[in-house]
């Protein structure tokens, strides 16, 4: 009660003021920079992901800085005070909001640890697409279906995550089709490497490769694979809708059956 | 007191900035420098794109004037024995070593890249005139694409006299035949098509080049964009014996080539009063007339900034000559007035599709409607409508060859294109 009073006693109404004003200014920065990180990430598309990545931690820093700021310079609250309502409070809302702290921690973590950063594709659990941004309690990942997904970070702390392209601009494209065992291999290598290679997202820098398996459906099969890096990480379904097209096309001419 | 510190700190960070966007050149800014008197202001606004005079309209004005002007000025790749042709005698002594390796019966396959406006026929030719007179040597100027190997077999066989519709293994009897051959092949990247079936037709010409090196001594020319493909999807770089890289030229050699090319034209170059105007005293030690003195001053500060502007692109600095200079044939001289640099603006504007269809044609060096159809598996109108658009904007040039709209990047606007799509990455 005495340091609740003793925190009332250096308050006033043109602190109070300062610091609404400079928490203001911290958030008005924040957006400011994302806007212009933003414009250079779509003005330098080759260093988008290094651009990007940049926000979360420099947020990071305003808010906290901001806040300290406020705490102990504009509002120069007295310290022994301030613990000992810190501490009180500390335990009111880490009872009452456990998981919000719980994602706020992960949050943290992750912005050292680094699972992913923001502009990569990523699975977490049933959910796959660019992760759009990453905040101290959320991720948030644009999927193919044009979908927007929000997951705490406490989620995505406990479980596995993949990572597609791990902060570079390609990523390994996997797209499989199946055709009659019967079908000669070496003819169905020739034209899954050109359906690959004629396809303009492919990233012809990294090899190129096609995988054979056999596999069993109606009939006795072959599984085909084709491995591709595409250019961009957001051209990967145009790149495998793409070389699909190809393949199929392909195959038509040269008298083959597609089966799925 | 520390407000102040502050305050100068950011004056000389302001100024470092500054300092270091003025050495850019002005080409990547979109605008030009524009000297007046001691002042130097940045010219922000320069020549949008789209109201560049194209290539036919350059070449429709220069039709009215003088024939001396004309060849000396003229836009195409120049022969070995025309005055000012540059001899780039390193690069030569490069292919000289090559032809002596070739001479000793040891591999060699010889490159020659460099970007688009950089000289690569006109080297060629420098080449070629060099030859040993007594190896036979042919030569085949790439224009449309080669899109199978009926087509190849169709392009070589004029070359042995063989039937048109030889086979690719008639050709290549012909290839491996013991005895001594030169091929020069100019634009190999027609033969680098991005479709089913041209794939295999850079693979098939390479094994024949890798078959009969011995005898044969095969020279071929690819644009950067070009060779980087070769090298990325066939590993061209491993089978090439000799490299040689052509680049823009340095500002030295720039000099020569106009300087050359001005007296040839037989014509003189006449500064507006203030362009002409100089802030260097005479040397006493000089013994010019003052008069030439300032023209030749003049004259060397029109063809740096020519240089600036182009980066040492002949086409480029063509394009800015034929936009700030006014010929009067009558007094036989050469009238300069300002030069803006161009505003690339409009290539921002640009989306995916035609981010894709450029770096094609850069790697290709040009598309018609078909082969971007295909190419993209587009429909006719889709593919008319990207390319208009970038036709409409000045992005591309067409022309016309075998009844074929061939759609390219004019090699003046190599440069500022190519970094649009490295930012892009859609070029790497």
């Amino acid at each position: 009660m005495d340091s609740l009073s003793a925190i009332a006693e250096e308050l006033s109404l043109g602190t109070l003021l300062a610091a609404t004003l400079w928490l203001g200014l911290a958030g008005g920065l924040v957006a400011l920079l994302r806007l212009a990180l933003d414009k250079l990430a779509q003005r330098f598309n080759r260093y988008r992901l290094q651009i990007t990545r940049l926000f979360p931690l420099l947020r990071l820093l305003i808010w906290t800085f901001a806040l300290l700021m406020t705490v102990f310079v504009i509002l120069h609250l007295p310290q022994s005070a301030l613990l000992a309502v810190g501490a009180t409070v500390g335990v009111a809302v880490g009872l009452a909001a456990q998981d919000m702290l719980r994602n706020l921690i992960s949050g943290v973590i992750m912005l050292f640890d680094r699972p992913y950063r923001v502009g990569d594709m990523v699975r977490i659990g049933e959910h796959y697409g660019e992760v759009k941004s990453i905040d101290l309690n959320l991720t948030r990942l644009h999927t193919f279906t044009d979908d927007i997904v929000t997951i705490p970070n406490a989620e995505v702390m406990k479980q596995a995550v993949v990572n597609s392209n791990a902060g570079e601009l390609t990523e390994m494209i996997a797209v499989p089709f199946h055709v009659p065992a019967t079908t000669d291999i070496a003819t169905l290598k020739a034209l899954a490497h050109e359906a690959a290679f004629c396809s303009p997202y492919t990233y012809l820098k990294m090899p190129i490769a096609i995988a054979f398996e056999d596999a069993v459906g109606h009939h006795y099969l072959t599984k085909v694979t084709i491995k591709a890096y595409v250019v961009d990480v957001r051209f990967e379904r145009a790149m495998a809708s793409d070389i699909m097209e190809r393949v199929k096309s392909a195959l038509l001419l040269n008298g083959i059956t597609y089966t799925g | 007191m520390a407000l102040e510190s502050l305050r100068q700190t950011w004056r000389n960070f302001y100024d470092s900035l500054a300092k270091r966007a003025r050495k850019l050149p002005p080409v990547l800014l979109g605008g030009a420098e524009k000297e007046s008197g001691a002042a130097t202001q940045v010219q922000r606004a320069g020549c949008p794109l789209a109201d560049l005079p194209r290539r036919h309209q350059v070449t429709a004005r220069h039709r009215l004037l003088p024939a001396r002007y004309r060849a000396a000025f003229d836009l195409a790749p120049v022969a070995a024995d025309t005055p000012w042709a540059l001899v780039r005698e390193e690069k030569l002594q490069q292919f000289n070593d090559a032809v002596a390796r070739w001479q000793r019966q040891l591999p060699a396959l010889v490159a020659v890249v460099g970007p688009d406006g950089c000289g690569r026929t006109s080297f060629l030719n420098s080449v070629e005139a060099q030859l040993p007179a007594e190896t036979p040597v042919y030569r085949l100027d790439l224009t449309t694409g080669i899109r199978d190997e009926t087509a190849l077999a169709k392009l070589f066989a004029p070359l042995y006299d063989l039937d048109p519709d030889a086979t690719w293994a008639e050709v290549l009897a012909q290839l491996t035949r013991p005895r001594d051959q030169i091929i020069l092949l100019d634009n190999v990247e027609a033969l680098l098509l991005r479709t089913s079936g041209a794939y295999r037709v850079f693979r098939t010409l390479l094994a024949a080049m890798l078959t009969s090196q011995a005898r044969t001594l095969w020279v071929m020319t690819f644009g950067a964009q070009a060779w980087r493909r070769a090298d990325h999807a066939y590993q061209a770089g491993l089978y090439f014996s000799s490299l040689i890289s052509l680049d823009y030229f340095t500002q030295e050699e720039f000099h020569t080539v106009l300087r050359s090319r001005i007296t040839h034209a037989g014509m003189e170059l006449k500064f507006p009063e203030t362009a002409a105007s100089s802030d260097s005293e005479p040397d006493a030690a000089d013994h010019t007339p003052p008069e030439e003195a300032e023209r030749e001053t003049a004259v060397t500060a029109y063809l740096d900034k020519l240089h600036e502007l182009s980066g040492g692109n002949l086409p480029a600095a063509l394009l800015h000559w034929h936009c700030s200079t006014h010929i009067d044939p009558g007094t036989k001289t050469i009238e300069v007035s300002e030069m803006a640099g161009v505003d690339f603006g409009a290539l921002k504007a640009l989306a995916a599709p035609h981010h894709f269809t450029l770096a094609e044609m850069l790697a290709h060096g040009g598309l018609t409607v078909t082969e971007h159809q295909t190419l993209f598996r587009l429909s006719e109108t889709e593919s008319r409508v990207i390319l208009y658009h970038l036709h409409a904007h000045r992005v591309v040039e067409k022309h016309e060859i075998d009844e074929e709209i061939i759609y390219y990047v004019d090699p003046a606007l190599y440069t500022p294109i190519a970094n649009a799509l490295i930012t892009a990455h859609v070029l790497y």
